[in-house]
């Protein structure tokens, strides 16, 4: 049985990593793809270009992020599950 | 070169796609704190999408400058020649590598297009610099400022490159005209080294007037709303890099046009700088452009606010003028005024806390100027006018700084480079071939070899770890007095180098009892000084030596 703080820590992670699948979705990988040399080229569309794969590294990053986040909350979760077990009291579940 | 090109089905299917994907980040909606980065990206992304990139496609299709009739270089001309996609050889850009281009004309970007899209992102520019200042310390803005520095510059490029040339008729950014003072001004950083003087500096001028024509009290334009370079800044540095579009423009404009618009003084003193050059222009012209900016600029002295730029209006003349500097005194009439104008010009400057500082930063532009002044006549004589000129121009900068108050001990090392710079002149006169001739004379010291700074420090003239400060401070009152002294002494130095005088002539040269502020009494002292050289030495050796001390006498 789970105390409480663990509970909400999994919440969050399941949050996070729900979250992290939205960001990292395809849809700026797909984006680059249809920005490529086939629609258009030049300047602008080099700009473009190096916009979008910016925006995809930096989007990328951030769902590892909250991936990596989600991964210490739930790590603390099993640690308080653990304490609690161990406790005579059972306290705080 | 490249090619630029578009496909307006595949385009548009891109910006519908951008359509979705910024709904979908939009989504992306978060209350944990631990996912605060996350939002905020998403976000940022959203906004890049939404107000960058979509309006900028919208465009694009709007005006489809490719399908435009007109334009030669139509779909029907296009998709023939290369099958379904739509290109067109339209102009060279950088970066990307296309297919082989069509045969058909160059194609000039719609100038509506150009002006609209430059204004956008002169807009998105002023407004991320009000927010983050010229200089963004936050990382994602300044990010987001370079990139719209380079899609100005892309779009100004691409258009300039465009423009439909007609024999040698040279090319004229007409868009430019149209565009925000600010926008036009950011563009043109990106080309004007395609644009010939006259046409950068005749844009350069009429985008300052629209500037003013909108600007009152300085809240016009919306560069002229934030703390930062505005349009004049950044055209004024961009007119500084062409020395004859910056003296075209100065020729022109009008004094506020010149003066009253930056945002910092920096960029008016690098144009007056570039513009006046003694290279650039001669003496006469550097007057008629330098006296007007000159007089409006005093007459509105006392009237700006404390933080306004004018303040440091005299530190931009103190650059400017310098290289002239002897049309401030005795030279005051090549440039239509009087003597007393120009001296009250020099007082103005140096009542300003950063004259005197840049008057001695330009210094090295008058040592230019003057080494290339001819100081020996067609007969092979000193020419004693230009150095009486060069002499009391001395004087008058001494006077000058003493009047200023400016520190006794900055103002002794200043005078102490001026006085070597003007002997090293005399020293050329007088030696023809000596060590100080030409523009060896640039290095100052050049000819000061150990012997001639012993005798100078034995003399008091210039400081020396033995002699109390302030007494070298006082030796300096007479600018032309002491460079007197160090000219003779470096011309005896030279002639002892060469065999013609004894080896311990200089030990002979005495000043003591003589009062360094009665010339006539020093001249008297060196004159006998030289005298007891007649015994000795050629003629032409003493009467070298006697030049020297004539181009001092203030009687001669």
């Amino acid at each position: 049985m789970s105390t409480v703080d663990a509970e909400l820590l999994r919440t969050r992670a399941r949050t996070l990593r729900r979250l992290a699948a939205l960001v990292q979705q395809r849809v700026l990988l797909d984006l680059c793809r249809r920005a490529g040399d086939d629609t258009w080229r030049g300047p602008l569309a080099e700009h473009c270009r190096d916009d979008l794969r910016n925006a995809l590294r930096r989007l990328d990053a951030e769902g590892d992020e909250l991936l990596r986040q989600a991964q210490v909350f739930e790590r603390r979760a099993d640690e308080l599950d653990m304490v609690a077990s161990l406790s005579p009291t059972g306290a705080l579940r | 070169m490249s090619l630029v090109g578009y496909d307006p089905v595949l385009v548009d299917a891109l910006r519908r796609r951008m359509r979705s994907a910024a709904d979908e980040l939009a989504a992306i909606r978060s209350s944990d704190p631990a996912a605060a980065g996350a939002v905020t990206a998403a976000a940022a992304v959203r906004q890049l999408l939404e107000w960058t990139w979509m309006p900028a496609i919208g465009d694009l299709l709007v005006v489809d400058p490719l399908g435009r009739p007109g334009s030669g270089a139509g779909p029907s001309s296009m998709w023939s020649s290369i099958g379904s996609s739509m290109w067109s050889s339209i102009w060279p850009a950088t970066g990307a590598t296309g297919p082989t281009p069509t045969n058909g004309p160059a194609c000039a970007i719609p100038d509506e297009m150009v002006v609209r899209r430059l204004d956008e992102l002169a807009d998105a520019r002023a407004v991320l610099i009000a927010s983050h200042g010229p200089h963004p310390e936050d990382p994602e803005a300044a990010a987001e400022l370079a990139a719209i520095d380079a899609r100005i510059a892309a779009v100004a490029r691409a258009y300039v490159t465009g423009i439909p040339r007609t024999g040698h008729a040279p090319l004229y950014p007409r868009a430019l005209l149209e565009a925000s003072p600010y926008a036009a001004a950011l563009a043109l950083r990106a080309v004007h080294d395609q644009l010939e003087p006259r046409t950068l500096a005749a844009i350069g001028l009429m985008i300052v007037r629209r500037w003013h024509a909108n600007s009152d009290h300085r809240t016009g334009w919306l560069d002229a709303q934030f703390f930062g370079p505005n349009a004049a800044d950044i055209l004024f540095e961009v007119l500084a890099q062409h020395p004859d579009a910056a003296t075209w423009f100065l020729r022109r404009a009008q004094p506020r046009e010149v003066l009253d618009a930056t945002a910092s003084i920096d960029p008016v003193t690098a144009l007056l700088v570039a513009g006046t050059a003694p290279g650039q222009i001669d003496e006469t012209t550097a007057g008629q452009l330098l006296v007007p900016l000159v007089r409006w600029a005093r007459d509105h002295d006392p009237l700006w606010p404390e933080d306004h730029p004018l303040q440091d209006t005299p530190v931009a003349f103190a650059a400017a003028l310098t290289p002239w500097m002897a049309t401030l005194g005795p030279r005051a009439d090549r440039w239509g005024w009087d003597r007393d104008e120009g001296e009250d010009t020099l007082d103005w400057v140096l009542d300003h806390p950063g004259g005197a500082q840049a008057i001695h930063d330009a210094l090295a532009t008058w040592k230019e100027r003057i080494a290339e002044t001819g100081f020996v006549d067609a007969d092979g004589r000193i020419a004693g006018r230009a150095l009486h000129d060069l002499a009391e121009t001395l004087e008058m900068i001494e006077g000058a700084f003493h009047d200023a108050r400016i520190e006794s001990i900055e103002r002794t090392a200043f005078m102490i480079d001026l006085a070597f710079t003007v002997a090293g002149m005399v020293i050329s006169a007088a030696v023809p071939g000596g060590p100080a001739t030409g523009r060896a004379v640039d290095a100052g010291l050049a000819f000061a070899t150990p012997a001639v700074k012993a005798t100078l420090e034995r003399l008091g003239i210039i400081p020396s770890p033995e002699r109390e400060r302030a007494a070298a401070q006082a030796d300096l009152q007479r600018a032309s007095t002491t460079t007197l002294v160090i000219a003779l002494t470096a011309t005896v130095s030279t002639f002892v180098d060469r065999g013609e005088l004894p080896a311990d002539a200089l030990d002979a040269l005495e000043l003591d009892e003589v009062d360094m502020d009665d010339p006539e009494a020093v001249h008297a002292r060196l004159v006998a000084y030289v005298d007891t050289f007649a015994p000795v030495a050629a003629p032409a050796t003493t009467n070298a030596l006697f030049a020297v001390i004539g181009a001092f006498d203030d009687d001669a």
